[in-house]
């Protein structure tokens, strides 16, 4: 399979020398395209951190970070560019943007990214698949917490991403929302054929995802392939 | 899509306090600036109106060193006076004009007020002719009613008294048939100007030199100002310079008695709204900065998933940026238009023109767009992280 995104030998620590917290610990990582990548781990096993730092938002300690073929230069000014063109992200508490309606939301991202021509349809398309056409120029509080992530997914896909960052998307949900986003996350990844890395212990996507790793202080500490 | 609109329309009240705010202190600022300009206006109004009388190119001429006609106290005598008639340069066809232009405290309407008395010779430079009843192309029309009855000689013989009949200003709220008590006398008020004022709102009071002399100055036959104008082929600054080299005394052109009008009552008492103007400025660009400032604050995790999903600080900080210069241009336009109407009821003139009130859009949204621009890069600074931490 093809490599989207490789981490070698990260490094990330917290605080200063003495109080100084490994928060991951050398671990090397790749993610494939169309790879549904679940990654387990107790709390402050270093899941989160590793997400950031493999969605270019976190810089590393030490250790390098390969996206599609150019390995990131952390002294770049501004690593949002990378973000924009190459990573999607949906964040536990979903985080839309409260004044905008569903569909702007999704057209959001591409108004960062400077598209306009398009936009709309674009984002109408990705709505209805997620199953919210019928909900697109509702605000996020006229929706529920499963609709509200259901955008946020959306919005994740709206600038074609190499990979989409999920941490923990299902943990603010009920057991029945639970179980559609899990089952969403699956179909667009497969629909899409886009790499997802999410962080979860849900147990019906460790069951259909391609790869289960778990973290413990810092380390992958297990990393199973699907058989 | 106009996200920046969108959230300006979400946090409305936030919008609307930073508008009125910036429109309170643009009102301020051009109410200031306005009155300034209604000052410098009365300052210049009664010497171009005596220069509209002669055409151009008077000249003033008081007692040497007295800083002219009003800055200082000068007296002039007759005999000194008798030069300036002779003297190359003056137009022989208007005749010598002797000034009295002073600061008095009259009674109008039972009260104590402040006036300046206008002492001048009908006919010649100073005041209200004729003319002014009915050329509307005079200097000093309107004449409501009539002008004062002139003194029966040219010359100054005490003697010489004409009826006690004096020309008033419309805004002492004196009708025509009243009386304005000055020294003590009485005069009747046969004519009223339309504002004719003085620097801060001072009424003029136009009588004849002869009626100044008898009550303002005690009978003393002064007067404390001469006006020449300067014949064909000479010019006002020429003449000027001639006279100076002729007798001791100050001589202006009527350019240099607005400068020096200026300079004793409008700039030195102004130096310190300019300077509140300033301040005022300075805490226009503070409350949009800490308004902003407060409202990225509170944005900080709408403002940490923009850069997480791939916005440049850029991006955040021309969304801030065009909230501010929407905000501070509303409120700018609504100060004006505030400022616009009270001017109207504003107790003493206010004149609000064009190009200062676009002088004050700018500056404000000059000061206003620096601080909106120092709060929307503190805001770019939010780690994107913030978007995946809980509440």
């Amino acid at each position: 399979m093809e490599t989207l995104i490789e981490g070698i030998n990260l490094v990330k620590t917290f605080g200063e020398d003495g109080e100084s917290v490994v928060a991951v610990n050398d671990v090397s990582i790749s993610l494939h395209k169309g790879e549904l990548l679940v990654i387990m781990g107790e709390s402050g096993s270093g899941k989160t951190t590793l997400t950031s730092i493999l969605g270019c938002i976190l810089k590393p300690t030490s250790g390098r970070l390969i996206i599609g073929s150019d390995e990131i230069d952390y002294n770049a000014r501004d690593l949002s560019i990378i973000r924009r063109k190459n990573v999607g992200f949906v964040f536990q508490l979903f985080n839309l943007i409260p004044y905008l309606t569903a569909i702007e939301n999704v057209m959001i991202a591409m108004d960062i990214g400077g598209i306009k021509k398009g936009a709309e349809d674009k984002a109408m398309e990705l709505l209805r698949q997620v199953g919210l056409s019928e909900r697109l120029n509702h605000r996020p509080s006229q929706l529920s917490g499963g609709e509200q992530q259901r955008v946020s997914f959306a919005r994740s896909l709206a600038n074609n991403p190499l990979a989409v960052f999920a941490d923990e998307p299902t943990a603010n949900l009920d057991s029945r929302n639970r179980a559609s986003i899990m089952e969403l996350i699956e179909k667009l990844c497969r629909e899409n054929n886009t790499a997802f890395a999410v962080v979860t212990h849900d147990p019906y996507l460790r069951e259909k995802a391609d790869r289960v790793i778990e973290m413990r202080d810092g380390k992958i500490i297990s990393d199973t392939k699907d058989s | 899509m106009r996200i920046f609109i969108k959230d300006m329309v979400y946090r409305k009240a936030r919008v609307l306090l930073t508008a009125v705010s910036v429109a309170c202190l643009v009102l301020l600022i051009l109410l200031m600036g306005g009155m300034m300009n209604g000052l410098k206006m009365q300052a210049r109004d009664y010497v171009r109106s005596v220069d509209k009388q002669a055409g151009s190119g008077v000249v003033w001429i008081s007692s040497e060193k007295s800083g002219s006609t009003f800055a200082g106290f000068s007296l002039l005598s007759a005999e000194e006076l008798e030069v300036l008639r002779t003297a190359d340069g003056v137009d022989k066809d208007i005749p010598l004009s002797p000034l009295i232009f002073a600061q008095a405290r009259p009674i109008i309407g039972g009260k104590e007020r402040k006036a300046v008395v206008v002492g001048y010779k009908q006919g010649r430079l100073g005041g209200p002719s004729i003319r002014d009843m009915k050329d509307p192309s005079s200097p000093f029309y309107p004449i409501i009613g009539r002008v004062f009855q002139p003194s029966e000689y040219d010359d100054y013989r005490p003697a010489d008294i004409p009826p006690p009949e004096v020309i008033v200003d419309e805004m002492t709220g004196l009708e025509i048939g009243q009386t304005v008590e000055l020294s003590g006398k009485p005069l009747k008020v046969v004519g009223k100007t339309k504002g004719r004022l003085f620097v801060f709102d001072t009424p003029l009071l136009f009588m004849d030199i002869r009626t100044a002399q008898s009550t303002f100055l005690k009978n003393v036959i002064y007067v404390n100002t001469m006006l020449v104008k300067a014949a064909e082929g000479y010019s006002e600054v020429q003449l000027a310079n001639d006279i100076k080299g002729r007798i001791l005394a100050d001589v202006h052109t009527g350019d240099q008695i607005v400068k020096i009008i200026m300079a004793n009552f409008v700039d030195e008492p102004m130096k310190g709204v300019k300077a509140l103007r300033a301040l005022l400025w300075l805490a226009t660009g503070l409350i949009v900065a800490m308004i902003t400032y407060v409202t990225t604050l509170e944005k900080s995790r709408e403002i940490g998933v923009m850069k997480a999903i791939g916005a440049s600080n850029k991006y955040i900080i021309s969304l801030i940026l065009k909230q501010v210069v929407i905000t501070t241009l509303a409120g700018s336009i609504f100060g004006i238009i505030i400022a616009i109407v009270m001017a109207r009821f504003f107790p003493i003139v206010v004149l609000i023109s064009v190009g200062e009130a676009i002088l004050v859009v700018i500056i404000t949204m000059a000061v206003c767009s620096y601080g909106g621009y120092i709060s929307a890069k503190r805001a770019a600074e939010v780690d994107p992280m913030v978007a995946f931490r809980g509440r």
